[in-house]
């Protein structure tokens, strides 16, 4: 077969794969095209076909014969396209994994509106319209509208442009590579074998007859003495094979002999009289969906609860208070809400790439948030120095949370690769990555709020239930003691476990559900007494910070011209809803930023990773600022763990472990080229400028004078900062573990959601979203705005549309691929506004903090006290489908 | 590819083992996720299949025309522009331009039960149906077939809507009904034999002065699958009376649905919202719901009103 890619003629033999990605990316080796959901939903296999953009995954090869294919390969260097500056310029991406798909789609719309309209500038529906068949999971819809709307008008037809993200030009050119693209030589295809059981014992695990297959390198399975399966997916063999058939094959070939053990879904099932108990005597082995230590707790069967009550030592009063209110006759709130399970799905599924050398070195090519901690963990599992191990990571097609932990995939590559001493690759399939990749847990969260008669806070009670399928460790009920004060509290955090994948830490973990709850909550009991909602808040703190936010709310138009609830008849009903964010932020004291000069100017490196959060872009920026410099002129390397210890991309921690030292590391290494500089060259009445060395012959700048000396280097290490230890309710704060550390103060955000629902067919759509955080100084602003308009699409997917769904009968996860599991699409952006309190945090280093979490949290709770405004329908669980929300509209009447 | 087939000629298919393979979109998903795993025999080659022509007073679109092709037919626009509407309204423009009529028209159930690798149901040759003893959110309300998932083509219902037939093998032709049956046989989607190829769609002489809509009930703006869809075509007289209705229903049963009472109630009335109201009511009547498919019959009486008001006023949208 004869295919034309990229203007090279390629000539394939008899053995194609079934997919033309599969083609593209196996046998030419063009891996910008990525392969994601493989059913031709989010497009970013999407290639050009005779100039139209086609989904690689559902194409079959062999109709690629005697074609013209355009991949994004094709559109670099001097052939950059318009779109592609474009996006750029407007930050139209964030991980990137999704970016080439986008930018092939977008320059095939870019070619065609040019035909027919010239430079007229397409609206907003015109490029959702044309993107429909594109899935960004970071939510970078907001630069991707702005930048196809600027492409198309001609803004970028010149050469200029100026990225906002320093690694964008490898990003949409699909250069930037992955660690499912690492392509070794002699690399296999490693498969993991999973239970198809919701609950059973393995009784035997017989890999003989794979082992004897040819083409199979290596086998492995967990020792099964007395090894209990207790979700369907649950990983406990592995294959390794010379390709993806025969690696199947192998897997098809292992045969397991299972007791079949009674398993449960559901709250209700798992807290059943007759409910099986799912960990039995092995509940020291349960894992935990949590990002931090797990908190002690006391079992009963499937039920457990945390020893820490946030509520400090008034929960019993707090009871008290609702006992002697309700006795009094006063009405006292008492709601319970619900969620459902939100899964993270990020674009590049869990995968790694590992090869051992002769020396029993491992190196690992990892999708992870955290090289440095996964060093560690790797080490640790394998019983090997840890300097034997080397984890990279250059980019990461999103993690959200999920890819924290030393998960399967790792430990698979790893164990095959010793066996075989070949490079062995595991990349889960979508199916495999959507079943047990990862979900934010759901749960049922009962909440009593008991007020005086002034309507400050009495008491407050609030049940979390949290079902992570079999994991525990659930922190959500503890929001209640974060943002308002006063009253007695009964904070009390619940797992319920049952027979599903394990949660995981997601955006926030606890956040959005807990204050799905209690926001909502805030919003009812304004509206039942007939109190202004921010003034009702305003009884419940007076932290200044917070004022500051109600005080922007009450100035914002959209507010203050919000609709009476309720007070539409018409089919379509906007809606107004407000809703308060508060987050803790962590950082990791230990990071170390190594910054270096040479002739080629100056290089920063630290051993953290970009998960598209833009940490290449803010070590950039923080050290270009210092020396009045481009930040295209800095080499930023990170991703790899050489260089010396780096964050954690998790817990908002990034921006407040890296912005300090590196300012303070260029600083540092200015002030030496000063003294060294001067010196050497015997410059005459040498001055410090900021632009570089003023001195009689004129000015000296700083990228001039560093060729000067011989190359220099300087580690500044992040540290504490001054005061180590704090109160939060009476749970004390503090170090959290290796390299985590709790820090002082609280960030907060405001969201105001307008949405329209349509009640004649149960539709809700956010129509425009303010959003103002306090979380100190901003230190680069446009990628806070970036990360903030993920956060708020990713919390209208959780109010909206995103649900995990469970057969129950059979324990089988029903929404394992990217159309019954519904992410949110350009078409569901709203119009966003974003601005920051620019505050100083004097309490932090650098004086500002990370708000990657926060800025999601409230949005689900703005999103439903708007739906509820707009019909007089409080919306308790989430996310608000169709398919609940015509139910209570007919019942409304 | 070992395991597949070019065919050039029909008798070539036909007599090959294996399913038919045309834009992929449906086949190239259950291969990956190893749903479908024998042959395949590819039929893009066979000639004669990919023209729109005008014929006998009507006109027909050969079965490897693209979804794109037809939502941006002139003629299709003209005449059957609720064809055109639904064409370019469903999956992505990637999709469209893959997709081909035959394939649409023919495509499996998108039901999770069925999709997935774990489970076995009638239509995979099993003996149950796991979503009616599961979960069957987006299950039928017209609960005539053992299986409980409705028909997953758009393409059909609003074929069906303006009285097509298909043609088989080149040789015979037969009415979309009799194409999808009655909507009582669990383990197929369609009649046909598994050596038949369908050939051509056969529209009938277009009606003059149509106005035509397809609405499409979804979560999000775009690219779902309908929870409930409905194509509606309206002529409606100088004194806005309705003197020609014709409106279907899909996503709610086992086969799309033709809803002659709301025709016969339609015809004569004015093109009011009161009138569209009435109608939309009729749409529902006979539904017997699952436990968990109740909120559809809510959204067969939304989809047909909003639909009809498309239709009356002309809105060139299917979905938003």
């Amino acid at each position: 077969m004869k295919t034309r890619i990229n203007n090279t003629e390629y000539t394939f033999g008899e053995h194609l794969p079934e997919t033309a990605v599969d083609l593209i990316r196996n046998q030419c080796n063009l891996v910008g095209t990525k392969q994601v959901c493989g059913s031709g939903v989010c497009g970013a296999c999407t290639v050009l076909v005779d100039g139209t953009p086609m989904v690689s995954c559902l194409l079959p090869a062999h109709h690629l014969e005697g074609k013209d294919v355009q991949t994004i390969e094709a559109f670099s260097g001097e052939n950059l396209h318009p779109v592609q500056r474009a996006l750029m310029a407007h930050d139209g991406l964030q991980c990137g994994y999704c970016t080439p798909g986008f930018a092939i789609e977008g320059i095939a719309f870019y070619e065609r509106w040019r035909v027919e309209h010239g430079t007229e500038r397409p609206s907003r529906e015109e490029v959702a319209e044309a993107l429909a068949g594109h899935l960004c999971r970071c939510g970078a819809y907001a630069g991707i509208y702005d930048a196809m709307q600027a492409a198309c008008a001609g803004e970028f037809d010149g050469e200029d442009y100026t990225p906002q993200r320093v690694d964008a030009l490898e990003k949409v050119t699909g250069q930037a590579q992955y660690t499912t693209d690492i392509r070794l030589e002699g690399q296999l295809v490693g498969k993991v074998l999973r239970s198809p059981h919701p609950h059973a014992r393995i009784l035997s695990i017989d890999l003989s007859e794979a082992d004897k297959m040819e083409g199979v390198e290596a086998t492995a399975a967990l020792p099964h003495r007395n090894l209990v399966v207790r979700y369907v997916g649950q990983p406990f063999a592995a294959v390794a094979a010379v390709d993806e058939a025969t690696a199947q094959a192998a897997l098809n070939a292992i045969k397991v002999a299972y007791e079949i053990l009674p398993h449960v879904i559901g709250i209700d099932a798992a807290l059943a009289e007759d409910a099986p108990d799912i960990w039995g005597k092995q509940r020291r082995d349960a894992v935990s969906a949590a990002e931090g230590a797990t908190l002690p707790g006391y079992w009963d069967k499937n039920l457990r609860t945390s020893r820490v009550n946030m509520g400090g030592l008034l929960p019993g009063k707090a009871h008290k208070v609702v006992a002697d209110m309700r006795k009094q006759g006063k009405s006292v709130y008492s709601q319970s809400y619900y969620n459902g399970f939100q899964v993270h799905t990020a674009l590049e599924p869990h995968c790694a790439v590992a090869l051992w050398d002769e020396t029993d070195h491992v190196t690992v090519y990892v999708s992870t948030q955290a090289i440095s901690a996964l060093k560690y963990y790797i080490a640790e599992y394998f019983d090997i120095p840890d300097e034997q191990v080397t984890v990279i990571a250059q980019h990461i097609g999103g993690g959200f949370g999920a890819k924290l932990a030393l998960f399967p995939e790792v430990i698979a590559a790893i164990g095959l690769s010793r066996r075989c001493n070949k490079p062995v690759s595991v990349v889960p399939s979508r199916p495999e990555e959507m079943s047990i990749g990862g979900m934010r847990p759901g749960g049922r969260f009962e909440i009593t709020i008991a007020m005086d008669d002034d309507f400050k806070l009495e008491a407050l009670i609030a049940r979390a239930y949290s079902d992570s399928g079999v994991a525990i460790s659930n922190v959500t009920a503890m929001m209640g003691a974060i943002g308002y004060s006063g009253g007695a509290r009964d904070l009390q955090d619940h797992d319920v476990v049952n027979n599903h994948a394990p949660g995981q830490p997601f955006r926030g973990p606890g956040g959005p559900g807990a204050l799905w709850s209690l926001e909502q909550s805030i919003d009812q009991i304004a509206h039942d007494h007939q109190l202004d909602p921010i003034a009702l808040r305003r009884k419940w703190t007076d932290a200044e910070n917070l004022r500051k936010l109600y005080d922007w709310v009450e100035a914002s138009e959209a507010w203050i011209n919000r609709p009476q609830t309720a007070s539409s008849t018409e089919r379509f009903r906007r809606g107004i809803g407000v809703a308060f964010g508060h987050w803790v932020h962590y950082y990791d004291t230990e990071v170390v930023i190594r910054l270096n000069t040479s002739e080629n100017g100056l290089r920063v490196t630290t051993a953290t990773q970009d998960i598209g959060n833009g940490v290449r872009t803010t070590l950039a920026r923080k050290t270009a600022e210092v020396f009045g410099i481009s930040p295209t002129s800095v080499q930023v390397d990170v991703g790899h763990t050489d260089y010396p210890h780096g964050p954690t991309a998790g817990g908002s921690r990034t921006t407040a472990s890296v912005v300090a030292p590196t300012q303070r590391a260029a600083t540092l290494m200015r002030e030496r080229l000063f003294g060294l500089v001067a010196e050497a060259l015997d410059l005459e009445n040498a001055q410090f400028d900021e632009q570089g060395i003023r001195h009689s012959g004129g000015l000296l700048s700083w990228l001039d004078a560093m060729k000067q000396v011989p190359p220099q280097e300087v580690e500044i290490k992040r540290g504490p900062d001054p005061q180590l230890m704090q109160y939060v309710g009476s749970f004390l704060m503090g170090r959290m573990g290796l390299d985590l550390m709790f820090g002082q103060g609280r960030s907060h955000a405001a969201v105001i959601a307008e949405v329209e629902v349509d009640t004649l067919l149960g539709k809700t759509r956010v129509m425009r979203v303010w959003h103002q955080m306090d979380a100190g100084r901003i230190h680069v602003p446009d990628m806070a705005r970036s990360a903030t308009y993920g956060g708020i699409i990713q919390g209208i997917g959780f109010a909206l549309y995103e649900e995990k769904i469970l057969d129950v009968p059979h324990g089988q996860p029903l929404t394992t691929n990217l159309q019954d599991y519904r992410i949110p699409s350009i078409g569901d952006t709203p119009e966003m506004t974003v601005g920051f309190q620019d505050s100083e945090f004097e309490h932090v280093k650098g004086g500002g903090i990370g708000l990657s979490e926060l800025c999601t949290l409230p949005v689900a709770a703005a999103v439903a006290n708007a739906v509820f405004n707009a019909t007089g329908i409080r919306c308790v669980e989430s996310p608000i489908k169709p398919e609940r929300l015509i139910d209570a509209l007919n019942a409304k009447g | 590819m070992t395991n597949l087939i070019i065919a050039t000629t029909l008798a070539e298919a036909r007599n090959a083992e294996g399913e038919f393979l045309a834009g992929g979109t449906d086949l190239m998903d259950r291969r990956r996720h190893h749903v479908s795993t024998g042959g395949m025999v590819d039929i893009c080659r066979i000639a004669g299949l990919g023209e729109i022509e005008a014929h006998a007073g009507g006109y027909r679109i050969g079965s490897q025309v693209t979804l794109d092709a037809v939502a941006q037919h002139p003629a299709i626009i003209d005449h059957y522009p609720g064809l055109a509407i639904a064409a370019g309204a469903l999956a992505t423009p990637q999709i469209r331009s893959m997709a081909s009529m035959g394939g649409v028209l023919l495509q499996t159930t998108r039901c999770w039960y069925f999709r997935h690798e774990a489970f076995t149901c009638y239509k995979k040759g099993g003996d149950s149906c796991p979503s009616r003893e599961g979960d069957h959110r987006f299950g039928v309300v017209f609960d005539t077939s053992p299986c409980v998932f409705p028909h997953p083509s758009t393409i059909g219902m609003v074929l069906m809507n303006y009285a097509a037939q298909v043609e088989i093998n080149g040789e015979r032709t037969m009415t979309m009904q009799e194409l999808y049956g009655g909507g009582t046989d669990g383990t197929r989607e369609h009649t046909l034999a598994p050596s038949d190829v369908l050939t051509q769609i056969i529209l009938p002489a277009a009606v003059n002065a149509e106005r035509a809509g397809y609405f499409r009930s979804i979560s999000r703006a775009r690219a779902e699958w309908a929870l409930v869809e409905v194509s509606a075509r309206l002529v409606v007289d100088d004194n806005d009376q309705i003197t020609f209705a014709r409106v279907a229903v899909g996503g709610v049963a086992p086969v799309p649905m033709l809803l002659p009472t709301v025709n016969d109630y339609l015809v004569g009335k004015p093109a009011t919202d009161e009138s569209f109201a009435v109608a939309a009511e009729l749409a529902t009547a006979g539904a017997n719901p699952l436990p968990q498919t109740g909120y559809k019959v809510k959204l067969i009486y939304g989809t047909v009103f909003d639909t009809l008001q498309r239709a009356y006023n002309r809105i060139w949208s299917g979905e938003g």
